[in-house]
């Protein structure tokens, strides 16, 4: 054996190793104190959020917050517990299922012919074999699973109209100066909106029944988030800020 | 030949060092996440200090939450820094858990793991709590040599930059003598969710 491995070959050998062993130990060692270089941060990490009007939307913000907490929250529950699952389950389909309108039109102007027909062909399934959209017999096609919502908030973000600042609007919650005006023609092309002239009529008592059962399906769904976002911040209203913005820019980028 | 021998010893250690790095971070995950919903989902008494323990042994949780403060932390006064450490911890742990609990213990799919550069990765899962899917994706870092959680991500918003963002706005305008008090208050309160703003 020592006339195979002489002295030298020993100690080439050894420092190699050691500093095999060495490159492995200390290799992250500038990591130790966390701070990652920008480019080694997630890009999002940086993004500033506009805000403007934020002493504004901070009193909006407390004036949702008792609305949501005092009154949204009471009738919810008792929508909850005292409606079985199915049935709200239901409610919910149908209401999903009325939105197509909005979905489709949003696919349309974004060129996205594929999710436009698959759009169409759920909606044509779901309203007549699932009986208005109350089932959803669409769900045994893979392919009309998981076709992203798409609204109009983000056909304008397509066509490189800017977020503009964050808005908190009574009622409705977070938003932006270019989500704003898509939900307000969203609201208008929604089949059951209350038209303000057509309140003494009989079919606008139903509409406004199926409007509450849709503010109450929505809610079952948006108020246990908003109360666990509430719940573990420091700052509630910038939490749910930065929540909704960055949800936002991630449906823009799909 | 004493030496000989530790040399390839040596050479071993080395060898499987750099192999753990390799290892993918998914497979450690898996295996925190069963046994974090274990422990929630078990009738132990204090399950959240259960759960900060058995995650301490696995991650080195305090690189998220320096990474939430991030350059805030310069802001924190010396004495101040492990007391805030440790209760944005607590306050961090009550987010994340509360959004896997549910009625029942939730069921987590993994996907495959992106590796972003050499020293960054994404494992997505989808969580089904209550039958319902919800997307929750980890980020991970390699230090020294170890995968740990940089990020979680909860239906595209992260857990650091919503934190970082309130860090931020509330050191515009307070110290951290504030900050403890703050936290402390969170995390005592235990009718928060019903306290009045107006």
């Amino acid at each position: 054996m020592k006339t195979l491995i002489n002295h030298s070959h020993y100690k080439k050998f050894i420092l190699s190793t050691m500093l095999l062993f060495s490159s492995g130990i200390f290799a992250d060692n500038f990591n130790l104190d966390y701070e990652f270089s920008e480019e080694e941060n997630w890009s999002d990490d940086t993004a500033v959020n506009s805000d403007p009007l934020e002493s504004i939307n901070r009193l909006v913000y407390q004036f949702n917050d008792f609305f949501y907490i005092r009154i949204f929250d009471p009738i919810t529950n008792v929508y909850v517990n005292h409606t079985p699952k199915s049935v709200r389950n239901s409610f919910k389909n149908f209401f999903v299922n009325l939105k197509y309108p909005i979905r489709f039109i949003s696919n349309a102007f974004q060129a996205k012919i594929k999710e436009s027909y698959y759009e169409s062909l759920k909606f044509g399934i779901n309203s007549t074999v699932g009986i208005l959209g109350i089932n959803t017999p669409s769900d045994k096609f893979s392919f009309l699973n998981g076709i992203p919502d798409e609204d109009l908030g983000q056909v304008f973000a397509s066509w490189g109209i800017p977020e503009g600042p964050f808005i908190m609007v009574p009622i409705l919650g977070p938003s932006t100066l270019r989500d704003l005006p898509a939900r307000i023609i969203a609201r208008e092309i929604n089949f059951i909106d209350v038209n303000s002239d057509n309140w003494d009529t009989v079919e606008s008592e139903w509409i406004a029944l199926l409007n509450t059962a849709e503010i109450l399906s929505m809610n079952e769904e948006i108020l246990p988030r908003y109360k666990s976002v509430r719940k573990a911040s420091i700052d509630p209203y910038t939490a749910l800020r930065s929540a909704y913005l960055q949800q936002r820019s991630q449906e823009i980028a799909k | 030949m004493n030496i000989l021998k530790l040399s390839f010893l040596a050479f071993f250690f080395c060898l499987s060092n750099n192999l753990f790095a390799t290892i993918d971070p998914s497979i450690q995950l898996k295996e925190t996440s069963e046994n974090v919903l274990n422990i929630l989902y078990s009738n132990s008494q204090d399950t959240e200090k259960e759960i900060i323990e058995y995650l301490s042994k696995e991650y080195n949780l305090d690189i998220i939450i320096r990474r939430t403060l991030g350059r805030n932390w310069n802001k924190i006064e010396e004495g101040h820094r492990a007391k805030i450490v440790k209760l944005i911890k607590q306050l961090v742990l009550l987010a994340y858990l509360d959004g896997m609990s549910g009625k029942s213990k939730p069921e987590i799919e993994f996907s495959n793991t992106r590796y972003i550069s050499s020293k960054r990765a994404e494992v997505p899962t989808t969580l089904y709590i209550d039958n319902k899917p919800i997307v929750l994706v980890y980020r991970l870092g390699l230090v020294q040599g170890k995968w740990e959680i940089l990020d979680i991500v909860i239906e595209n918003i992260s857990i650091v930059i919503t934190y970082r963002k309130q860090f931020d706005a509330f050191f515009t305008n307070n110290s951290s003598k504030d900050l403890v008090k703050k936290l402390e208050t969170l995390l005592t309160d235990e009718n928060l969710d019903q306290s009045l703003p107006l």
